[in-house]
């Protein structure tokens, strides 16, 4: 009998040790597929800025279907001149690169692509060679307020987050193909009450070097919440939203909503520049109109299950308090949430979600007083980087470089505005601003690492935020492998 | 005229036998005139025998004669020797004499008598009994059958003189034989080359044709130790067992004493008939004759001069009346059955553990309502479409001959091509696929309808040999059936686990069957033994081949299993020769070719993205609340091991080696990679699946708990645990399995673009390059055949291999490939055509996936491309350029499929049940492709 108590009492042990206390171990492996690296030269790298913006109704104000550009649109570009390079703009001109980087401002009145042509076919693509933004400050009763957005280079997908289809809100897609292949183009839309099943979503046809134009209301009416998902077949396109806000008669902001990075557990959202927050309190109490006059954080939850969000937004210094929001977003689903309570104050974004998810935050600007306005700008989550990266600063208004080191140990960062070097410390977790010059490249070089960030431009009061980019085709090294 | 006798006995190394022999001879009461003994013996003790013998009297003497001399030579030489110095051999009798025999006192006198009486006989043969008890008549006359084998017409009978009518005979055996002189040289003795069985009815034949008579005189009887017969002797006079000897004799009298032209077309169609001969050997369950018999038949065919010396012209049709007749051949066949069943009876009896026991029988038992449960259980599998896809899942070849063609072959015709050997799974999926042969993705589709209930069966046949309770039977093999890593397996159609866990108890259950072990046996000839070996070693190449991931414990079962049934290990160890001849190949190139052993143990599967599990997850398996009931079961095992109910150490010890193996298992990534991964999430390594590990460790649990539960006295407590296992296990494992998801969708059996599959199979040759996406810069290409992405081509080897593995460009198309890719990536306007055409790539391929929509865009811009459009699986591109050229099939053959086709079809032979073990005794009829049926 102890003999049998005995082995009863191993065997227990035993089986109790395998199922609660085996690690999990690698013991071996087999042979690993590794890609090998090949050095090709990369497809000439075009940039193509949507242009001015548009006005619904066209000229008449009444049409449908018919859109009018309205101003000019101030491009700015930073082009490296790097030897064996030009510089091809929309009509024609050509600027060869001798090896100066050549900062420069031009207006656009309709769409128009910087091409570099790289004759050696080895050139670095990148910011660092090419980078292009536009921002356009709109007064006129059907638009108000400060539109800014990166110009893109043209590809097959892009997730757009943010805008409005409800009542007394604009949200226009459009889709420019600078390619000379004709593009057929996928939507699908989710909103708060999840995807959009409308007719028309599927084929819409973007024939090369043409725009299309198309209000988002003909496919989700009175949708709050908007996400979007662009994907192009046959020919590359360039995807944004023009996105405005009437309160009553009077158009009161607008801005554009570039294309947002991939889904994430974490992401970072630098420069929540608040400004005027008592005014946006005060016109939010007073009137139902500006019931939305408050920061926002939007979220998108791909797939079936909710996500458990923490959005933690912090200040950069210690008079700027920040707040905290946990919350469900539900799968499917656009949701919204206010973030209250943020006095004027530069803050950083953190997301945190047990899935993947979209997301971006929508900054508000009001003022109550003299030349009173309210206008909003979308700011998408920070790419980030190790490597140099370069911003055109528009030579209108203030800008502001927002940057970020997530990361638990500070770090320098090098930025380079114009010939000027200067190095500053970021700590961990925080957020500097910088005033950037108008009308200069800003480079950022981090050391050691990632930093995350975002351009802000004020214009008058009114404000856009601008991502840092780095748009590169395909080329140098590409690792393949191939079974 | 009397006769005069002389003795001749042929000698070798048997002291005691001689003296005997030869003082039986000297208490003749007929007169030997002379007595020589011709002596091959090497033994020391030997030289003084003889030596007393020979100064015994002058009539007697020693002839000393190499002992490599046969029988026919001795006794030729001997007979020469004694007739020496006879003027006359008129009157003259030799008597022809083995060392083993010990004639009785009168035996000469009678026989003398027989030659006396009639002058036609020219050799007379006495009763042949046995040494110990001379009631038993170990021969009397020997004779052929209709198709020459040799026959004794009485073998091992109770002498009650119902023969002692019998005189002549075809022939007679050499020993005790008394020929007249003149017979003898008329007729030249033996023949030389005839084999020793041959010899003697060769002679009597001969004597015949000489218009001589062979007769057998019952009143005179010898004594017989048969000792060559019987084996007990040094020196092989018969080159061989009996069985070989008499499969010699056959052939050569076949060959000697046949028709010229049937003789030279049974030389011709020898190798033939062997074929057939082995066949029907199998299909009889005696492949313990299958050596031999291949060796006489070679031993004919190569020495066919020597048999061809032998004929004398001898017509056979005079001799009618005294070949075997087909009664006399049935009677001998009944007997010789009997025999072997009651010696198997004993056998039984004589064993222990192989108590008879009244059980229910499976359908009697309710077992067919709970299959039908089981497989309702399973209706999301019920086929819907031509094949199924999904998880694991892809589909076979549509046709038979492609799939067999896959299956066992040298190379692989996927990605580089690579010379290979194929995955040992496909011999399983060839099966599968040949039940429904016109279709074979349809016996795919039904498999996983039917793995439940069929694991369900298999369980409870296992777990009939540790308990005859109808109701235990039934709780326990549900609970295996519904087992949660089972159920995972069977939605992700990951088939090898399914096909594995599905086999295993059968495997298990066979094994006990042919070592006869367990409460109840149904064996009841060798032939059902044979049966249940031939089933174990097929359903053991099953379920290795499935599981590569347990193969070390399956050595353990293996081992143990050795040391339990050691008392027939060496037929038992026959069960491991499928396995190892599917096996050998393949796990010698992962070990040597691939240099890696690790691969030995990768699952057969695709490379779907599998992550590390513990222990605790795998027995949770998908359902983390309804899951803990198979925990559960688990933990009440562990109290079996106070019970003294012997086995629970060995299943224990079955089930905690298994789950060594699953951590261990669990513990390796293998190599992604390799057929059909472009279109699958990429990953960079693949878990082996956790279902066979588990699999064997629950079914060990289970028997352990079923062998506690059968032992238990009192009835209501053996009732609760039951009914509680019933409710707290079994139910929620069925609710689970009901509410699980499957991923799996029934299709068409095609997972290519519909232009792709039309073109291939209009003959086309060329290729389909699936290009992804797997981080920003950096890419994966797939070359895929134009046979497509099959479950038969998948390659375990390939998989492993530096073609996928590792970084090194191992061929030149590989190498070339990878430019092409990154140069289509990169859309540099760089003119791609001349390596596409290199790797015969047709079309262009790029799957819907997040991240792939700038590869469609870029490959937009190749102007050596034209875009065909969006297909269900991606966008497509047809190489402008493209030609194809004569598809190149694999070839139907290879040596390794040959030598692995017919060991397999040799243990299907083997295993099939056949009706002849239960034939009606007096039914019973000896075949001709039985050559030793019937013994001397």
């Amino acid at each position: 009998m102890i003999l049998r108590v005995m082995r009863t009492a191993l065997v227990v042990s035993l089986v109790t040790a395998a199922f609660l206390l085996s690690p999990k171990l690698i013991l071996g492996s087999t042979e690993k597929v590794t890609a090998v690296d090949h050095n090709v030269s990369a497809r000439d790298l075009t940039i193509t800025c949507t242009g001015p913006a548009l006005l619904a109704g066209g000229t008449s104000g009444t049409s449908v279907s018919s859109f009018k550009r309205t101003g000019t649109s101030l491009i700015s570009e930073s082009y490296s001149g790097a030897a064996g390079t030009a510089l091809i703009k929309p009509k024609g001109s050509k600027i060869t690169g001798y090896g100066n980087r050549q900062d420069s401002s031009e207006r656009f009145k309709s769409v128009g692509s910087l091409t570099v042509a790289d004759s050696t076919g080895s050139v670095a693509q990148g910011s660092s060679l090419l980078t292009v933004n536009q921002i356009q400050l709109v007064q006129n009763k059907k638009l108000r307020g400060l539109l800014g957005a990166p110009c893109l280079r043209a590809r097959s997908e892009f997730w757009l987050v943010g805008g409005s289809a409800a009542v007394g809100r604009e949200a226009l897609l459009i889709l420019s193909n600078p390619s000379q292949v004709d593009a057929t183009v996928d939507l699908e839309i989710y909103t708060e009450n999840g995807i959009s099943h409308s007719a028309g979503l599927t084929g819409i046809s973007v024939p090369a070097g043409k725009t299309e134009v198309l209000p988002m209301a003909a496919f989700v009416f009175r949708a709050d919440s908007l996400a979007v998902h662009v994907l192009s077949h046959g020919g590359s396109i360039t995807a944004l939203i023009q996105q405005k806000a009437i309160r009553g008669l009077g158009a009161s902001g607008a801005d554009y909503i570039a294309p947002t990075i991939d889904s994430s557990t974490e992401s970072v959202l630098p420069g929540i520049l608040v400004r005027g927050s008592a005014d946006s309190n005060k016109l939010r109490k007073e009137d139902d109109r500006y019931s939305d006059v408050q920061q926002l954080l939007r979220v998108f939850v791909p797939g079936n299950n909710d996500a458990q969000v923490i959005f933690q937004v912090l200040g950069t210094d210690s008079k700027t308090f920040g707040t905290v929001l946990s919350v469900t977003a539900p799968a499917g689903k656009v949701s919204d949430f206010e973030i209250q309570g943020l006095a004027d104050g530069d803050y950083v974004g953190y997301l945190k979600s047990d899935i993947s998810v979209y997301s971006s935050v929508r900054l508000v600007r009001s003022k109550v007083s003299s030349g009173s306005f309210t206008d909003f700008a979308w700011i998408n989550p920070a790419e980030s980087f190790l490597s140099a990266r370069v911003i055109a600063i528009p030579n209108s208004g203030i800008s502001k470089l927002s940057l970020v080191n997530p990361s638990d140990a500070s770090t320098k960062v090098s930025v380079k505005f114009g010939s000027q070097i200067i190095k500053r410390n970021v700590a961990a977790g925080a957020e500097i601003v910088l005033r950037a010059p108008a009308g200069q490249s800003v480079t950022i070089t981090p050391s050691d690492k990632p930093i995350y960030a975002n351009l802000v431009v004020d214009v008058t009061g009114r404000v856009a935020v601008l991502p840092v980019l780095d748009e590169k085709n395909i080329g140098g090294t590409v690792q393949v492998s191939v079974y | 005229m009397s006769m005069r006798v002389v003795a001749v006995v042929v000698s070798n190394d048997q002291p005691q036998y001689l003296k005997t022999t030869l003082g039986a001879l000297e208490k003749q009461s007929f007169r030997i005139e002379r007595t020589l003994v011709v002596d091959s013996s090497v033994e020391e003790g030997m030289p003084e025998l003889l030596v007393d013998f020979e100064k015994s009297s002058p009539r007697n003497a020693v002839l000393k004669v190499s002992e490599r001399a046969n029988f026919a030579e001795l006794v030729a030489t001997g007979i020469k020797q004694v007739l020496n110095g006879f003027d006359e051999l008129t009157n003259i009798a030799i008597w022809v004499l083995h060392d083993d025999t010990i004639p009785e006192v009168h035996a000469l006198t009678e026989l003398v008598r027989a030659l006396e009486l009639s002058p036609l006989v020219a050799v007379a043969s006495p009763k042949q009994v046995a040494v110990e008890n001379q009631k038993i008549i170990l021969q009397q006359g020997l004779t052929v059958t209709r198709s020459l084998k040799p026959f004794s017409l009485v073998t091992d009978e109770l002498d009650q003189k119902q023969y002692d009518s019998m005189t002549d005979v075809l022939a007679v055996t050499s020993n005790a034989m008394l020929i007249r002189a003149t017979s003898w040289s008329d007729l030249g003795g033996f023949s030389l080359d005839a084999p020793e069985f041959a010899a003697d009815i060769d002679l009597g034949i001969r004597a015949h044709q000489v218009g001589s008579r062979v007769v057998v005189v019952p009143t005179s009887r010898v004594r017989h130790a048969q000792l060559s017969l019987n084996g007990l002797r040094q020196k092989k006079w018969l080159g061989g067992s009996v069985k070989y000897a008499m499969a010699k004799a056959t052939n050569h009298l076949r060959l000697a004493h046949s028709p010229l032209f049937l003789a030279f077309l049974y030389w011709l169609a020898l190798p033939v008939y062997s074929v057939l001969q082995i066949l029907w050997l199998l299909l009889v369950k005696r492949p313990d004759r299958i050596l031999f018999t291949l060796k006489a038949n070679l031993w004919a065919f190569f020495t066919i001069r020597a048999r061809l010396r032998d004929r004398h012209g001898v017509s056979l049709k005079s001799l009618t009346a005294l070949l075997a007749t087909r009664e006399q051949v049935k009677a001998k066949s009944r007997i010789a059955f009997e025999v072997a069943e009651q010696k198997l009876k004993l056998e039984n009896f004589a064993a222990e553990s192989t108590l008879r026991v009244g059980q229910t029988g499976f359908a009697a038992s309710g077992g067919l309502w709970w299959m039908f449960a089981l497989a309702a259980l399973s209706y999301p599998f019920l086929p819907m479409g031509e094949s199924i896809s999904g998880g694991y899942a892809l589909p076979l070849s549509s046709s038979w001959l492609q799939l067999f063609s896959n299956t066992g072959a040298s190379f692989q015709n996927i990605g580089m091509g690579l010379a290979a050997p194929s995955d040992p799974f496909n011999w399983v999926l060839l099966l599968v696929g040949s039940i429904s042969f016109w279709a074979p993705n349809l016996a795919l589709s039904f498999l996983l309808l039917s793995a439940k209930a069929v694991a369900f069966f298999g369980a409870w046949r296992l777990l009939s040999l540790v308990t005859a309770r109808g109701s235990l039977r039934a709780v326990f093999a549900l609970l295996y059936a519904l087992w949660p890593a089972f159920a995972i397996a069977q939605n992700q159609a990951n088939f090898p686990a399914v096909i594995f866990t599905m086999c295993l108890p059968w495997f298990i259950f066979s094994l006990a069957r042919s070592a006869r072990l367990g409460i109840t046996t149904s064996i009841r000839s060798s032939e059902q033994s044979w049966s249940w070996i031939a089933a174990s070693g097929l359903l053991c190449a099953v379920v290795s081949v499935s599981a590569p991931s347990v193969l070390i414990t399956l050595l353990i079962i293996g081992l143990v299993f050795a040391v339990v049934a050691r008392k027939r290990l060496a037929a038992l160890s026959l069960i491991a020769l499928p396995a190892a001849t599917l096996m050998l190949p393949y796990l010698v190139y992962q070990v040597f070719g691939n240099q890696s052993w690790l691969g030995v143990f990768a699952d057969p599967t695709i490379s779907l993205p599998s992550s590390q599990q513990t222990i605790l997850e795998s027995f949770l398996g998908q359902d983390s609340i309804f899951g803990w009931g198979s925990v559960g079961v688990l933990g009440l095992a562990t109290f079996a091991l106070l019970s003294r109910a012997k086995g629970l150490l060995l299943c224990w010890g079955i089930a905690l080696i298994a789950l060594v193996n699953l951590w261990v298992i669990q513990g390796i990534r293998f190599t992604s990679g390799a057929v059909g991964s472009s279109f699958l999430t990429p990953t960079e390594w693949v878990s082996d699946s956790s279902a066979p590990a588990v699999a064997l460790a629950a079914l060990a649990v289970l028997v352990a708990l079923v062998i506690w539960l059968d032992s238990i006295t009192r009835s209501g407590f053996r009732r609760f645990v039951t009914t509680a296992v019933f409710i707290l296990a079994s139910l929620p494992l069925a609710l689970s399995s009901a509410l699980s998801h499957s991923d799996l969708v029934f299709t068409e059996d095609r997972n290519l673009p519909a232009i792709v599959a039309a073109e291939a199979k209009a003959g086309s040759n060329l290729k389909l390059l699936v290009i992804s996406r797997d981080e920003d810069v950096k890419f994966r290409a797939e070359l895929i055949w134009p046979d497509g992405i099959k479950l038969d081509t998948v390659s375990t080897a390939y998989r492993l291999s530096s073609l996928n593995a590792g970084s090194t460009n191992d061929s030149q198309l590989q190498s070339s490939l990878s430019n092409l890719v990154a140069n289509l990536v990169s859309a540099n306007g760089r003119n791609p055509s001349q390596e596409l055409l290199d790797a015969q790539v047709g079309f262009v391929l790029v799957p819907e996936r997040t991240g792939n929509g700038d590869l469609g865009v870029a490959l937009n811009s190749v102007s050596q491309l034209d875009q065909v459009g969006l297909t269900e699986f991606g966008q497509l591109w047809r190489v402008k350029a493209a030609v194809s050229s004569n598809q190149e099939k694999l070839s139907l053959w290879s040596i390794t499929k040959t030598v692995q086709l017919v060991v397999l079809l040799g243990y299907v032979l083997l295993a099939l049940p056949t009706s002849r073990g239960r034939k009606r005794k007096d039914a019973l009829a000896v075949s001709d492709l039985e050559p030793d049926e019937v013994e001397q």
